[in-house]
């Protein structure tokens, strides 16, 4: 019986992680993942709903049916989510609103990731007076009240996507800058850094060559998740106020109008309410499955 | 030698490990016999399965991913495979224990050493804090370390590699075990501790009369410590006899390759190239057909890529597997 | 006449520890105190210690890879201990260094022809199409399929990464290469395998060695001549036979007799040295290894002793000599 189990096992030789690349290993971990799949598939919904919804449904997001009996319409045939409070269809403002609300996510997360790696790896690489110039601004950064202070800068710099996704990268890459300085603290100790540096290599090189790619499995993972939370800020934002403005919509500046008519059209609230839930948590349950993936030691 | 009593038997030990990328057969074929009060080797390079048969004695194999597919392993005649969690979590530290290579992770940094030994005494006999307290300064007195009193209070980063590892032993023999696992315990120390080590190791075995069972990818180590050498390649046993025998009149192209390939301490400088084995150690995933040293064995037969040697009998006590064994 | 391609006068390397509310250093670790030695043109010197000796440190101090503390590194003739990364970096071509690690000395995200080709990228030598020829041709010199160029480290066993490495010091095609540890993380069958291979090179590139390693067999094998180091010094030099035959040194002779033989009829009369190896920051006074030296005197204490030479090419440094 053993003896059979062995022959039996022996012959169901897979491929071995020899076989893999590494970006290979990390795909084929994830998809055992259950939560990352969940969000992946959530964020699948999301992408499909957005960027494919309006070839299906084809209608101006800002066009508004004049008159008191085309505000707040109840789900119909004519407009699938209803109107709003100007008579226009909430459905095509929901795709136009996440395809903004999406933008600003991936921009800001994006710039604020890189400007992050290279405060971090500078900051990590040249240690000394460097590091601490920069994490002290680092430091002095996250301990600025960000909300007061955002709404001091809008009234200099005024109001739209562009200045949001300013705010968003200007607040948001600290974090990053911590996380990768203290990679490039640990990573600039291996030998092959060394080894690069026995060769004659510059400094810049070994950042760029030889450190950074060694934080971008990690960075990957970050932006990530730092999507879904530029997305909640940026809904923060708009909910105060200072974000998107009209005729334009995003997500935040939807929940922000509808905020006065939560009684009478509480659905209002729930379409963008539950749309940016649905991606922040797709975006973090990915990016946890992300960060597991990539970590060698964990079994999955 | 062989009128002594039979402490460990072990016949055709399989380990596997089940990972997500395959099965590791670790240990696919492992023979060892160890008498009381004998010091045996088990020697063999990474992935030769010789750690893996250790913590298979000790029934320490994480489970999963490992398992113990085959064999049987007889202590004191009686099949270690066959008894329970809580017959076995007796057995181990009392009548058979284990020191590390690395003793640093093997001790915790928040107990003090004395603490330590004296819980793995308490924990295997019935007496009381203060003579456990007493058995332990013997011991620490016993394996050499200065001042036992003054130590005992001591944490493990305030001893060197070399004073931890003798605390390890002090711990691993305060039962009066009748087997001693060594896993390259002197492996990470340097030359002239790694003298120390094996002296007292030497001397304690003297005294004490336990069987040792010796791990180790350094030949010369237990060509100076062990009665009999078992030599481990890819999971399975190539080659066993006395120490002696290995040396003198290797059979197994393996062994002898080995031995070849090794510089020479003792010998005047030549300028020729060292007689190296070519190849490479084959990945547990992708095992060769047939015999597994194969792919690297100058003496390699059509009848050696399809099928596999059993381990035989060539001289009395002499084990060999392979089909052109060297002569003698 | 043999030439001397490099030299190190009294060359120090302390690093501080450094403690209290200010970050002063509060001591430092003295890795290297005060050694000589030199390297004449296609010779291996075999630098030997236990660790804890300062012999790495010692290594990438003479390449400069550490800033000396103290002391003077003579290249060709030149002083090259006051040059600054930017002047150095020329010189680089000529002193690598391969290391002791298979697994951390090559970046885990770089295909190994890159690896490879990199020194030859940082010095733009040739042009792309000479800089892949000549990777091509050094991974087969030193072993290696040329079609690998594309894979990753990972993907290579520990023996084959160490002939990675080797190919990335030897690209450049330097004068002098410092071999730290070259084998020690590889498994026994393996050993041999590099060990040809870096006499092979040795002899085809006339290259000279400085082999640190604590494995006293293998020194015996590579070098022409050893020094022995003992907590930041050096405390015996001398050419291969003459040390391992008659070494002076209590240190020495203890090491060679602690070194066990795989060879089980050898019986060998062997020195045990007690304790452990004293804290560099906090090195005895007078002679280093005094507190485990089974034969030390007063004068240990009080006075280092001084390097002298015993007979041609053997310096050893011990008070039991000076006396006779």
């Amino acid at each position: 019986m053993a003896e059979e189990m062995v022959e039996i096992t022996k012959k169901r030789q897979k491929k071995s992680s020899e076989d893999y690349t590494y970006v290979g290993m990390v795909f084929h971990r994830l998809t055992r993942h259950k939560l990352a799949m969940a969000g992946a598939a959530m964020l699948i919904v999301i992408l499909l709903f957005v960027f494919v919804g309006p070839l299906i449904w084809r209608a101006d997001p800002n066009a508004q049916i004049e008159g008191i009996e085309g505000m707040f319409n109840a789900p119909s045939k004519a407009h699938p989510l209803g109107t709003d409070d100007y008579g226009r269809d909430v459905l095509a403002r929901m795709f136009f609103g996440g395809r903004i609300s999406l933008f600003i996510g991936f921009v800001s997360a994006i710039s604020s990731t890189m400007i992050g790696a290279i405060v971090g790896l500078v900051a990590g690489y040249y240690g000394g007076w460097v590091d601490n110039l920069l994490m002290r601004f680092t430091d002095a950064m996250l301990s600025m009240p960000t909300f007061p202070l955002l709404i001091a800068l809008s009234s200099v710099i005024g109001k739209g996507v562009s200045q949001i996704i300013l705010v968003i990268i200007v607040f948001g890459w600290m974090q990053d800058a911590r996380l990768v300085r203290g990679m490039a603290l640990s990573l600039k100790e291996q030998e092959y850094v060394e080894a690069a540096r026995a060769i004659g290599a510059s400094a810049n090189r070994i950042m760029w060559r030889h450190l950074f790619p060694n934080t971008l499995a990690v960075l990957i993972v970050s932006t990530t998740i730092g999507i879904g939370s530029a997305i909640i800020y940026e809904a923060s934002i708009s909910f105060l106020g200072f974000g998107v403005q009209a005729p334009f919509a995003s997500w935040g500046n939807m929940l922000q109008n509808a905020q006065q008519f939560i009684w009478k059209a509480p659905r209002l609230i729930i379409y963008p309410g539950l749309a940016i839930f649905m991606t922040v948590l797709g975006f973090n349950f990915f990016g946890d499955g992300l960060r597991d993936a990539i970590d060698p030691k964990l079994k999955l | 030698m062989d009128n002594r009593e039979v402490l460990v038997d072990i016949k055709n030990l399989r380990t596997f490990f089940y990972t997500e990328d395959g099965v590791v057969p670790a240990v696919d074929g492992i023979d060892l016999t160890i008498h009381q009060g004998e010091v045996v080797g088990l020697v063999g390079e990474s992935g030769c399965g010789k750690s893996v048969t250790a913590l298979s004695i000790m029934r320490l194999i994480p489970d999963p991913p490992g398992k113990i597919v085959g064999g049987e392993i007889f202590f004191h005649g009686e099949d270690l495979l066959k008894k329970s969690n809580e017959e076995m979590r007796l057995i181990r530290g009392d009548k058979i224990s284990m020191i590390f290579q690395e003793p640093m992770t093997s001790l915790n940094p928040v107990y003090t050493i004395g603490d330590q030994i004296s819980e793995a005494i308490t924990l295997h006999q019935k007496i009381n804090a203060v003579e456990a307290k007493k058995r332990t300064i013997e011991m620490l007195h016993l394996v050499g370390i200065p001042e036992p009193e003054r130590r005992y209070s001591q944490y493990p980063h305030e001893m060197s590699g070399g004073m931890r590892q003798r605390v390890m032993i002090a711990m691993a023999l305060s039962c009066n075990p009748d087997l001693l696992i060594s896993d390259e315990a002197t492996t990470a120390l340097d030359v002239t501790i790694q003298a120390q080590i094996l002296d007292l190791m030497r001397g304690l075995q003297k005294k004490l009369g336990m069987a040792i069972l010796i791990i180790t990818h350094n030949l010369a180590v237990v060509a100076e410590m062990a009665d009999t050498i078992n030599i481990a390649y890819a999971g399975k046993i190539v080659e066993s006899a006395t120490a002696r025998e290995i040396f003198k009149s290797p059979r197994h192209p393996y062994t002898y390759g080995l031995l070849q390939s090794i510089p020479k301490f003792t010998e005047k400088r030549t300028s020729e190239p060292l007689p190296a084995i070519e190849g490479m150690v084959p990945s547990p995933y992708h095992m060769p057909k047939g015999c597994s040293f194969n792919p690297r064995c100058p003496f390699a037969t059509e009848k050696c890529r399809e099928e596999e040697p059993e381990l035989v009998e060539l001289a009395p006590g002499h084990m060999v597997r392979c089909f052109h064994p060297i002569e003698s | 006449m043999e030439t001397r391609l490099v030299e190190v006068q009294k060359l120090k390397k302390f690093f501080p520890i450094k403690g209290g509310v200010f970050s002063t250093t509060v001591a430092s670790v003295k890795a290297v105190d005060e050694i000589d030695f030199f390297i004449n043109q296609g010779e291996t010197l075999g630098l030997v210690g236990e660790s804890g000796s300062g012999k790495t440190t010692a290594g990438r101090t003479m390449l400069k890879l550490l800033q000396p503390t103290g002391g003077k590194i003579i290249y060709k003739g030149k002083d090259i201990t006051k040059l600054t990364p930017n002047e150095m970096r020329p010189l680089r071509r000529n002193m690598q260094i391969m290391f002791q690690d298979p697994y951390g000395s090559l970046n885990p995200r770089m295909p190994v022809g890159d690896i490879i080709q990199e020194p030859l990228d940082v010095h733009a030598i040739g042009t792309r199409k000479e800089r892949r020829q000549a990777v091509k041709a050094m991974m087969e010199t030193v072993g290696l399929r040329p079609e690998f160029e594309k894979r990753y480290p990972h993907e290579f066993s520990g023996g084959q990464r160490q002939r990675i490495g080797v190919a990335r010091a030897l690209v450049l095609n330097p004068e002098l290469l410092v071999l730290d540890e070259p084998i020690s993380a590889l498994d026994v069958s393996i050993q041999s395998q590099i060990i040809n291979l870096l006499q092979e090179m040795q002899q085809r590139l006339n290259l000279t060695y400085l082999f640190i390693a604590h494995d006293l067999a293998v020194v015996r094998h590579m070098s022409d001549r050893v020094a022995v180091m003992y907590l930041g010094k050096i405390v015996e030099t001398a050419e291969n036979d003459e040390l391992f035959d008659h070494p002076l040194h209590p240190y020495t002779q203890a090491l060679l007799s602690a070194v066990p033989v795989p060879d089980p009829e050898v019986k060998r009369e062997r020195i045990i040295l007690q304790g452990d190896v004293p804290s560099p920051v906090n090195p005895p006074s007078g002679c280093h290894f005094r507190t485990r030296c089974p034969y030390a005197m007063p004068i240990c204490k009080e006075q280092e002793p001084a390097m002298i030479e015993v007979s041609p090419d053997h310096t050893v440094a011990c008070h039991l000599l000076t006396k006779k």
